[in-house]
């Protein structure tokens, strides 16, 4: 089709800064017995060094699976992995299952949503941080240990020396984000995947965890890209975004312009569903839902703007032809035909 | 290998769901086929066994002792001649009537005494410490002693298969029953005279159905193995009658001249139960695929 | 945890008990009459009264069941009929080769099955799976003695590798000892083996798709330490547990093996003692190894809080 043509994409990275990570048409798609699921559909984005960079759109629209495609974690059949994914140059679509795993949790590393299942529930926290370093590095025994217990202390555990022999069921849930954040980057990698780090915490501990994922990302020199449903925790913690919407990226913008001036109607419906001041609390879960609408099956091919349907701005031209991602305003994109009208249907 | 739950969402079109759902069942379904298949070949053997048969089980012809298998004597001849395929057929209509007996006997008192125990907590409390302690003997040997002190006959193998199968019966139905009771719509207190035969009615008989089905099946393989094992070992089905494990009892003499006399025998034995055994999983996966992953 | 352990403790003697009624009431009922069996035929009706006099025999059920219990408790088990002999004895000259048997077949149950459990969930749906699923099957639908037997065709007979029977002590040396274990150990597994590595299978299944292992999955490591040293210790308990009722298992299949591959353990005594109607050797036997059963079943409870930290007594 016309689209892939139309969608040779601007280059929104801060010019001047090679990316560490490097996404070039990312197509994430499973074979199911009712044929293909592109549940991620040519995504190209840049994230630059000690970039933090948000992600965000509803539930189901391929933000884990972006990132899990990053991760080569995406289980090969049924899904496929095509485009590019470069990581400091290099290519990773393809790689070799053995070649990956030495990338995985040494130069890139991934922390999940779910802090109270995610961590082994019969193995000691400190071994579990110690892994990494293990594998990777090489280490053991006591200097391994020392790393383990510094990298406690990094992401503020008191009494780290005690919590290193210690269980995850004896660990709030916050502490244990806090660990997972720990061995995510115990091996200082380039990059940093944090999917959904903190809607299953509580409000204040959310805050605290956010700092300190931003504190450590200075800290380290680490990139971080932050999923999230939750555009309160964009605007305070992210330099820019990319909105995505069932599995295309529909808008990119440094955070600023994105909420002052958004350029997509999908992201002014997100901005809309969200609370005026996040102070109050988050939205809560599948508040991002109330988008009037169906989101299109995933599985037969899509013609015209995937947010048509939905989309009060829609026309013929949307019904018939995929917009262009294209530079709406310095280094803002959009793949919208009505971008200059998105503002109009805010407040309503 | 599942790295990434798979969420199924209400996207997900239902025609695909029914067309996978349709694979699903015709793999469970090809377990209890192939099963029920090999079963009711063997079943329909032993029934026009004797008209297939050309030689009589207990016929005995010292001339042709332990020939082995031929055209005349496909299974080959035991110690005494006699042909040992008719012998097979004829046993396997012991053995099977013995698992069919004992998979029903421990079933239905297995289901009473179940009730019994969910129904009243003395009752239960005494019933489940005698069950505890009979699961606490091994199988084969409680069977052994309760052949011992009773004279071998097909019915005193029955009742100690039967006896040792019991525990796990009862626990199963009163598993079901205790569930059912704390369910909301019975309150455990007002359970009483009309109102207990109503609920068990209504929901415990359907519910224990379906685990009692598979239970059953497997309780029926069990049976037939240990019916074997007793016969093998001399304590078992009176010696003259030929059940499998009396036809491999006498075969062990004669191992290294007649292997035949066992390893025949044995392997459809095997086959028999093993056919049993896979339509028991098949029935497993079909009637509840909660159960799957447990026994 | 002390308090658990005794608690725990405390709990089998009620179970203890009530196999001690079973046990003793089965043969109370045995038909025949004992004291007519050891006075022999030659015996007259006053001298076969004076044994059942000597014997107790002549007391009411509870009040025998009482002594015979008092006298189990001392750990005295009661004489066999036809040696005269006391039964502990017996059982403890026997000891020897069962234990070998039961220890091999153990380890090798553990050392195989439980692998084999994990590559079957860890290649779920492929071939692999299918073939150690089939094995599973397979190895529970034959009967001990026929898969002994066709060990012993194979091994033995057809490329006679192995002895056919019969036992040497590992005083003997070691190789006479292994070689006269391998095959019945590994036909007395065979059940056990399909038992475990079924339940290691679904369990490291499940086990694999939580939300942890994903984590070992992003920290890079190798798949020999994604499943052994996080979805293997993770399913541990069930494993544990049913190895624990696979035990039952070894313990009666200990008597059919022996009695295949002629090893003159335990298993042949009762075996004997059956065909004899030694009734005081199968009571002791029953009860011993009930409360084998039941102890180690004990043990691996205990077991269990170290298995898993998350439960607590
Ligand atoms: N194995 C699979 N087979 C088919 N479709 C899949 C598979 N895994 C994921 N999907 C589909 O991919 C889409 C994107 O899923 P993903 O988990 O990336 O969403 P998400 O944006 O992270 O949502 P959430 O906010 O709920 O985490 C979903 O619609 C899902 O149905
Ligand atoms: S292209 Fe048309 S339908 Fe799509 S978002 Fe823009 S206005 Fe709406
Ligand atoms: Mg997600």
């Amino acid at each position: 089709m016309l689209a892939s043509e139309q969608n040779t994409e601007p280059k929104t990275a801060p010019a001047g800064r090679d990316p560490v990570l490097s996404l070039v048409e990312l197509r994430t798609s499973f074979d199911t017995f009712d044929g293909t699921v592109r549940a991620v559909d040519r995504v190209s984005y840049d994230i630059a060094p000690r970039e933090m960079l948000g992600l965000v759109g509803e539930s189901g629209c391929g933000k884990s699976l972006t990132a899990l495609s990053i991760m080569g974690l995406v289980p090969t059949p049924p899904g496929r992995v095509e485009g590019s994914i470069r990581l400091n140059g290099r290519e990773l679509v393809g790689l070799e299952e053995k070649e990956m795993r030495k990338l995985r949790g040494s130069e890139i590393s991934m922390i999940f949503q779910e802090p109270m299942t995610s961590l082994d529930p019969v193995m000691r926290i400190g071994k579990q941080i110690v892994e990494p370093l293990v594998q990777h590095q090489g280490l053991s025994g006591p200097e391994a240990r020392a790393r383990a217990k510094d990298m406690l202390d990094r992401v503020r555990i008191p009494e780290a020396t005690r919590r290193l022999d210690e269980y995850a069921h004896q660990l709030s849930g916050g502490m244990r984000q806090r660990i997972m954040i720990a061995m995510a980057l115990v091996c200082r990698p380039a990059v940093l995947i944090a999917d959904e780090p903190t809607t299953a915490l509580d409000v204040t501990i959310q805050a605290q965890v956010l700092r300190l994922i931003r504190d450590l990302q200075t800290e380290m020199n680490t990139s971080v890209l932050l999923i999230t449903h939750d555009l309160g925790v964009i605007a305070e913690s992210v330099d820019r975004v990319i909105v995505m919407y069932a599995g295309r990226k529909v808008e990119e913008a440094p955070v600023s312009l994105l909420f002052r001036r958004p350029q997509h109607p999908y992201t002014v419906g997100l901005l809309g569903s969200v609370p005026k001041v996040n102070r109050a609390g988050r939205p809560a879960k599948g508040r991002l839902l109330e988008i009037p609408g169906i989101v299109p099956a995933l599985n037969q091919p899509i013609r015209g703007c995937r947010f048509a349907p939905r989309c009060r701005l829609a026309t013929d031209r949307c019904r018939a032809e995929e917009p262009p991602f294209e530079t709406k305003a310095p280094g803002h994109s959009a793949a919208c035909w009505h971008s200059d009208k998105a503002m109009e249907i805010a407040g309503e | 290998m599942a790295v990434h739950e798979i969420v199924e969402d209400d996207a997900a079109p239902r025609q695909g769901q029914s067309r996978r759902g349709i694979w699903r069942q015709l793999r469970r379904h090809t377990t209890v086929v192939v099963g029920a298949a090999i079963l009711s070949l063997i079943v329909l053997l032993t029934l026009i066994g004797p008209w297939l048969a050309v030689h009589d089980p207990l016929t005995i012809d010292p001339l042709n002792r332990m020939a082995a298998p031929s055209a005349q004597h496909i299974f080959g001849t035991d110690a005494f001649g006699r042909d040992l395929f008719s012998r097979t057929i004829h046993g396997g209509r012991i053995s099977l009537t013995v698992g069919l007996v004992v998979g029903v006997a421990a079933s239905v008192i297995g289901l009473g005494l179940g009730l019994i125990s969910g129904y009243s907590r003395i009752a239960d409390a005494i019933l489940m410490r005698v069950m505890d302690g009979l699961m606490s003997i091994p199988t084969i040997l409680l069977a052994i002693a309760l052949m011992a002190v009773t004279r071998a006959s097909v019915y005193t193998v029955i009742f100690a298969i039967t006896i040792v199968e019991l525990p796990r019966v009862v626990r199963l139905v009163r598993s079901v029953v205790l569930t059912i009771r704390e369910q909301a719509f019975i309150e455990a207190a007002t359970i009483s005279g009309t109102r207990f035969w109503k609920v068990l009615i209504r929901h415990i008989l359907p519910n224990t159905v379906a685990p009692m089905t598979v239970q059953a099946t497997y309780i029926c393989a069990a049976a037939i193995l240990i019916e074997s094992l007793l016969s093998f070992l001399g304590a078992g089905t009176p010696p003259e009658i030929p059940s499998w494990g009396n036809i491999m009892a006498e075969g062990r003499s004669y191992f290294q001249l007649a292997p035949w006399i066992i390893l025949i025998p044995g392997t459809v034995l095997a086959v028999t139960v093993l056919a049993i055994n896979l339509m028991g999983d098949g029935l497993r996966d079909m009637l509840d695929p909660r159960l799957a992953n447990q026994v | 945890m002390t308090i658990y352990i005794i608690r725990r403790l405390l709990a089998t003697i009620p179970v203890l008990l009530i196999v001690a009624v079973v046990v003793f009431s089965i043969l109370y009922l045995a038909p025949g009459d004992p004291a007519a069996i050891i006075a022999g035929d030659q015996a007259t009706v006053s001298q076969v009264e004076d044994i059942r006099r000597n014997l107790g025999l002549d007391r009411p059920f509870h009040e025998q069941f009482l002594n015979w219990l008092g006298d189990i408790v001392r750990g005295d088990f009661g004489q066999s009929i036809f040696s005269n002999r006391p039964v502990i004895d017996l059982f403890l000259q026997r000891l020897e080769p069962t234990l070998a048997l039961a220890l091999t077949t153990t380890i090798i149950t553990i050392l195989l099955a439980v692998p084999l459990g994990v590559v079957a969930a860890w290649k779920a749906g492929s071939w692999i799976d299918r073939l150690v699923m089939s094995f599973a099957v397979v190895g529970f639908s034959f009967p001990v003695f026929v898969i002994g037997y066709i060990l012993i065709y194979v091994f033995s007979i057809t490329l006679g590798l192995l002895p056919v029977q019969g036992y040497r002590s590992l005083e003997d040396g070691f190789l006479p000892f292994i070689s006269h274990l391998i095959l019945p150990s590994l036909a007395l597994a065979m059940s056990f083996m399909a038992l475990v590595a079924r339940i290691t299978r679904a369990s490291v299944l499940e086990v694999l798709a939580q939300d942890h292992i994903r984590t070992a999955r992003s920290k890079g490591l190798t798949t020999g330490k994604l499943l052994f040293s996080h979805a293997l210790p993770n399913a541990a308990v069930p494993i544990v547990t049913i190895i624990g009722v696979g035990i039952a298992i070894l313990l009666g299949g200990v008597v059919v093996t022996e009695s295949v591959f002629a090893i003159p353990g335990v298993g042949r005594l009762v075996v004997d003692a059956i065909l004899a109607r030694d009734y005081p050797i199968i009571q002791g036997v029953l009860l011993i190894f009930s409360g084998v059963y039941v102890a180690l079943n004990l043990l691996l409870d205990i077991l269990y809080t170290f298995l898993d930290p998350r439960i607590q007594y």
